[in-house]
C-alpha cells in the first residue's frame, strides 16, 4: 500500500516551518488559503442570515459593518490572492521544467508574512471594539481614526501591509522562477498557457502591490495623528492610489483561474489550447490595461476623468473576447470527455461570462452612476470572482490533486459539488442584479419592509447554503479520496505539459529526466510522435 | 417587462427626468447586447460540446490557430467597443451637464447619518436621517440644482428613481442636476459606506406641481428643521 507516496512522506515540523520546496510551499500555501476562505464564507452566511428579513435580528449594527469589512478582506487579501499564488508556486515549475522556484527562502519568508498578516487582521475579533470595519478598501476620512477608532482597524491597517508584503515577495520569486529557470527548450512562446497567467499575474503584483503598501503606510501614519489626507484632495488621493492598486489586483485574483481553467479544458478536449499566441498577447494586453483602468471605480465621485478610464475599461473587451475565442476554438475539433475539472472550466468561462458582462455595463459612467455602490456591482464582482475565478480554481483542483497527491478525487462527489455550487451561486447572485437596479445600496444591515426585497433576499440565503453544503461536500472528497488506495499514477488525464511527465507527486527536484521541449503542449507533441506512451485514461480503463 | 432601463419593478418608479430616460436609452442598447452574446457564447458552447463529444473512431483535430479569424474577431470586437463608447460619452456629456438657470438651488450637507437641505431663497432648512425622518420638496419640470458638501467622511446622495448619484465629499462642492417631470414621492438614500447608522440615512424626495410648491416654501418660509404641518 505504500505506492501512495503522499502518505509515506511523514512531515517534520522543521520542514514544513523552513519549507524550500516550491511544492510543500505552494500546499501549505493552498492550506493556509483555503483556511481563510472558510472564515470569509462563515462570515457571509452570517450576513446572508441577516439580511434575509428587513430589520435587524441578529446582530447590531456595527457587528454587521464588521462582518461585511472582514468578508471582503479576507477573501481578497487573505484567500484568492494568495491563492492566484499559490497555484503558481506549486505549479509554474514543473510546468516550465524547473527543479525549484527561485530564491525559495525569500518565498517562504512571504508566506509567513502572508499568515502572520492575516492572522494580524483576524486578531482584530479579539479587541474591544472589534476589527476593521471600513470595508475592504477602507475609504477617507472614513478609515481615520476620527470615524474609525479603535486597536482592531489598526490591526487590520497593519495586516493588509504584512499580507500584501508578503504576497508580493512571493509573486517576485514566482516571477524570478519564469523568467530564469525555464527548461532547454522552454522559450516564452512554448510555456504553457497557465504559466503564461500566472506570468502576468506576477507583472501585476510587482506593478501594483507596492502601491497598496504605500497607502497603507500612510493611512496607518495618519491614524497615528500625522495629517497625511486632508480634504478632498487627501479624500480622492487615498481612492487614486488604492484603486491603482485595486483594479490589477482583480486580476491578479482571475487570470491564474483562467489558466487552470484554460488547462482543463485542453486537456478535456483531448487537444492543444486554440489561438494560443493571440491568447498570450491578450493576457499582455489585458495586464497593460488593467494598470489603466483603476478610476473606473471613481465615476461617481467627480474627480477623476470619466471618459478616459470608461475607453480603457471597455477596451477590456478585445482581450477578453480572445480568450473565449481560444476557449471555443479548443472545444471545436476536440474529443471531449465531461471529467469533474472540465465541468467546473466551462462553469468558470459561461458565469464568468456574466461578470465580464455586467462589467462592460459599469464600465459606462452614465449606466455606472446608477449601478455604483449598489447590488449591481455586488451582483457583477461575486459573477467574476466567486461565479467565476472560484469555479476555475475547483477546476484546477480536479485537475491537478492526483499530480499533488497521488490520487484522483472522486468524480461523483465532484459532480455533486459542482451542481450544489452552480445552483447556489446564481440562487446567490444572479437576484443581487434586480435588488441593486430596484435601489438597493451595498453594505445596508437592512432595509425597509415596504420595498419587497424580502423575497429575493431570502432566496440569496438559500443559495449561500446551498453553495456551503458544496464546499462541504468538496471538503468529504478531499478527507474520503486522500484515504484511496488507488494510486493516479504520473499521467491520469493524458495531459499535454510537462508536469505530467514525471511521477505523482512529484520528487525533490520535480523530474528524474526531461523530456525535450518543442511547443507550449510539449508531451501531447511526443504523445503524438510516438516518442511518449499515451495514457489510458479512467475511463478507458474501467471499460 | 424587467429587461428594460424603464421598468416598474417591485417599487422603483421608472426612469425619471432627463437622467431617468438617459439611462433607459443606453441600458437598452448595452444589456440587450450583454443578453444577446451571452445566449450566443452558451448555445455554441452547447453545440460544441454535443458535436465533439468524444466518440471511438475519432481523433481530436490538429489545427490549433487560425490567423485570420482571430484577426477579424479582434476587429469586430474593437468595432463594438467604439460603438458602444460613442454611446456612453454622447449620453455622458448630456448626464453630466448642469442646468444653465436652475428653478431652484438646494444647498445638500450630509453628515454621520443625516441629511440637511437648505434653501437659500426660502431660508427653509430641513433635516432628514437618523435624528428624524425628512422630505426633499422639488416643483415637477423644473430644473434643480443639488449642491452638494459633506462636514465628515464621503456620502452619495442617491435618488434610485432618477438612476443617478453623486458623491458627498468632505471639503468640496459637488453639484448634481434633476428634473421630475411628474408629481409624487420617492426614496432617497446614502449610497456610501459611511459607517454604523449608514442604512438609516436616508430621505424622501416629495415632488410637487410648480404653483403648489411655490405655496409650500412661502408657507414654510424661515422654517428651520421642521416640515410643514
Amino acid at each position: 500500500m505504500s505506492t501512495i507516496a503522499a502518505r509515506r512522506r511523514a512531515p517534520s515540523w522543521t520542514g514544513v516551518i523552513g519549507a524550500t520546496d516550491h511544492k510543500v510551499l505552494g500546499r501549505n500555501m493552498l492550506i493556509a488559503a483555503f483556511a481563510f476562505f472558510i472564515a470569509g464564507g462563515v462570515f457571509a452566511l452570517l450576513m446572508r442570515l441577516e439580511l434575509a428579513q428587513p430589520g435587524m435580528q441578529l446582530m447590531a449594527r456595527d457587528s454587521y459593518d464588521e462582518l461585511f469589512t472582514m468578508h471582503g478582506s479576507t477573501m481578497v487579501y487573505l484567500f484568492v490572492t494568495p491563492l492566484a499564488l499559490a497555484l503558481g508556486v506549486y505549479l509554474v515549475p514543473l510546468q516550465i521544467g524547473a527543479a525549484d522556484i527561485s530564491a525559495p527562502r525569500v518565498a517562504n519568508i512571504g508566506f509567513w508574512l502572508y499568515v502572520g498578516g492575516g492572522l494580524t487582521m483576524e486578531s482584530g475579533w479579539l479587541t474591544d471594539i472589534g476589527p476593521g470595519r471600513a470595508g475592504w478598501f477602507s475609504a477617507y476620512p472614513l478609515s481615520g481614526s476620527d470615524a474609525t477608532p479603535g486597536f482592531g482597524m489598526d490591526l487590520w491597517v497593519l495586516g493588509v501591509i504584512l499580507a500584501t508584503a508578503g504576497v508580493g515577495l512571493v509573486g517576485a520569486c514566482l516571477l524570478g522562477t519564469i523568467m530564469r529557470r525555464r527548461a532547454p527548450g522552454m522559450t516564452m512562446l512554448r510555456m504553457p498557457v497557465f504559466t503564461w497567467t500566472e506570468l502576468v499575474t506576477c507583472l501585476m503584483v510587482i506593478g501594483a502591490f507596492p502601491v497598496l503598501i504605500l497607502v497603507m503606510v500612510l493611512l496607518y501614519l495618519d491614524r497615528q495623528g500625522v495629517h497625511v489626507f486632508q480634504g478632498f484632495n487627501g479624500a480622492i488621493d487615498y481612492q487614486q492610489l488604492f484603486w491603482f492598486y485595486g483594479h490589477p489586483v482583480v486580476y491578479v485574483m482571475f487570470f491564474p483561474f483562467f489558466g487552470a481553467a484554460a488547462e482543463a479544458i485542453a486537456v478535456g478536449a483531448g487537444r492543444r489550447w486554440f489561438g494560443y499566441e493571440a491568447s498570450a498577447l491578450s493576457l499582455l494586453a489585458f495586464t497593460a490595461l488593467s494598470m489603466s483602468v483603476w478610476a473606473h471605480h471613481m465615476f461617481t465621485t467627480g474627480g477623476v476623468h470619466n471618459a478616459y478610464f470608461s475607453l480603457t475599461s471597455t477596451a477590456l473587451v478585445v482581450p477578453a473576447g480572445i480568450e473565449y475565442l481560444g476557449m471555443l476554438g479548443t472545444l471545436v475539433g476536440g474529443a471531449i470527455v465531461f471529467r469533474t475539472s472540465f465541468l467546473f472550466a466551462l462553469a468558470f468561462f459561461i458565469q464568468f461570462l456574466i461578470g465580464g458582462l455586467s462589467g462592460i455595463f459599469v464600465a459606462s459612467p452614465p449606466l455606472d452612476y446608477h449601478a455604483q455602490d449598489s447590488y449591481i456591482v455586488v451582483a457583477h464582482f461575486h459573477y467574476t470572482l466567486f461565479a467565476g475565478s472560484i469555479f476555475g480554481f475547483f477546476a484546477g483542483v480536479y485537475h491537478w490533486f492526483p499530480k499533488a497527491f497521488g490520487v484522483r478525487l472522486r468524480e461523483g462527489l465532484g459532480k455533486l459539488q459542482l451542481a450544489l455550487m452552480v445552483v447556489g451561486t446564481n440562487l446567490t447572485f444572479l437576484p443581487m442584479f434586480f435588488l441593486g437596479q430596484e435601489g438597493m445600496p451595498r453594505r445596508v444591515a437592512t432595509y425597509p419592509a415596504s420595498t419587497g426585497w424580502g423575497t429575493l433576499n431570502v432566496l440569496e440565503t438559500v443559495g449561500a447554503f446551498v453553495i456551503a453544503s458544496g464546499v462541504l461536500v468538496f471538503v468529504v472528497n478531499v478527507l474520503s479520496s486522500l484515504r484511496s488506495h488507488v494510486a493516479a499514477g504520473p499521467d491520469p488525464w493524458d495531459g499535454h505539459t510537462l508536469e505530467w511527465a514525471t511521477s505523482s507527486p512529484p520528487p525533490r527536484h520535480n523530474f528524474e529526466l526531461l523530456p525535450p521541449v518543442r511547443s507550449y503542449a510539449p508531451l501531447l507533441d511526443l504523445k503524438q510522435s510516438g516518442e511518449w506512451p499515451r495514457a489510458r485514461r479512467p475511463e478507458e480503463a474501467l471499460a | 417587462m424587467v429587461f428594460t432601463g424603464r421598468h416598474h419593478g417591485l417599487t422603483l418608479p421608472a426612469g425619471l427626468g432627463d437622467t431617468g430616460h438617459q439611462y433607459a436609452h443606453l441600458f437598452d442598447i448595452y444589456v440587450p447586447i450583454a443578453l444577446g452574446v451571452w445566449v450566443a457564447i452558451t448555445l455554441a458552447v452547447g453545440v460544441a460540446l454535443f458535436r465533439y463529444r468524444r466518440r471511438p473512431g475519432r481523433a481530436p483535430s490538429g489545427r490549433h490557430t487560425a490567423t485570420r479569424l482571430e484577426a477579424s474577431y479582434a476587429v469586430v470586437l474593437a468595432c463594438t467597443v467604439a460603438a458602444l463608447l460613442y454611446l456612453t460619452f454622447t449620453t455622458e456629456d448630456e448626464v453630466d451637464a448642469l442646468p444653465r438657470k436652475p428653478g431652484l438651488v438646494v444647498h445638500v450637507t450630509g453628515a454621520m447619518w443625516n441629511w440637511r437641505f437648505d434653501y437659500p431663497a426660502y431660508g427653509i432648512s430641513i433635516v432628514a436621517g437618523t435624528v428624524r425622518p425628512g422630505t426633499l420638496y422639488v416643483p415637477t419640470r423644473t430644473e434643480v440644482l443639488l449642491e452638494l458638501r459633506s462636514i465628515d467622511v464621503v456620502h452619495s446622495l442617491w435618488v434610485p428613481a432618477t438612476r443617478i448619484k453623486k458623491d458627498v465629499f468632505p471639503g468640496a462642492e459637488e453639484e448634481l442636476g434633476l428634473k421630475f417631470p411628474r408629481a409624487g414621492t420617492f426614496r432617497g438614500v446614502c449610497a456610501e459606506f459611511c459607517g454604523t447608522h449608514h442604512a438609516d440615512m436616508t430621505f424622501s424626495v416629495r415632488a410637487l406641481p410648480p404653483a403648489r410648491f411655490r405655496q409650500w416654501a412661502e408657507r414654510n418660509r424661515g422654517l428651520r428643521q421642521g416640515e410643514s404641518a
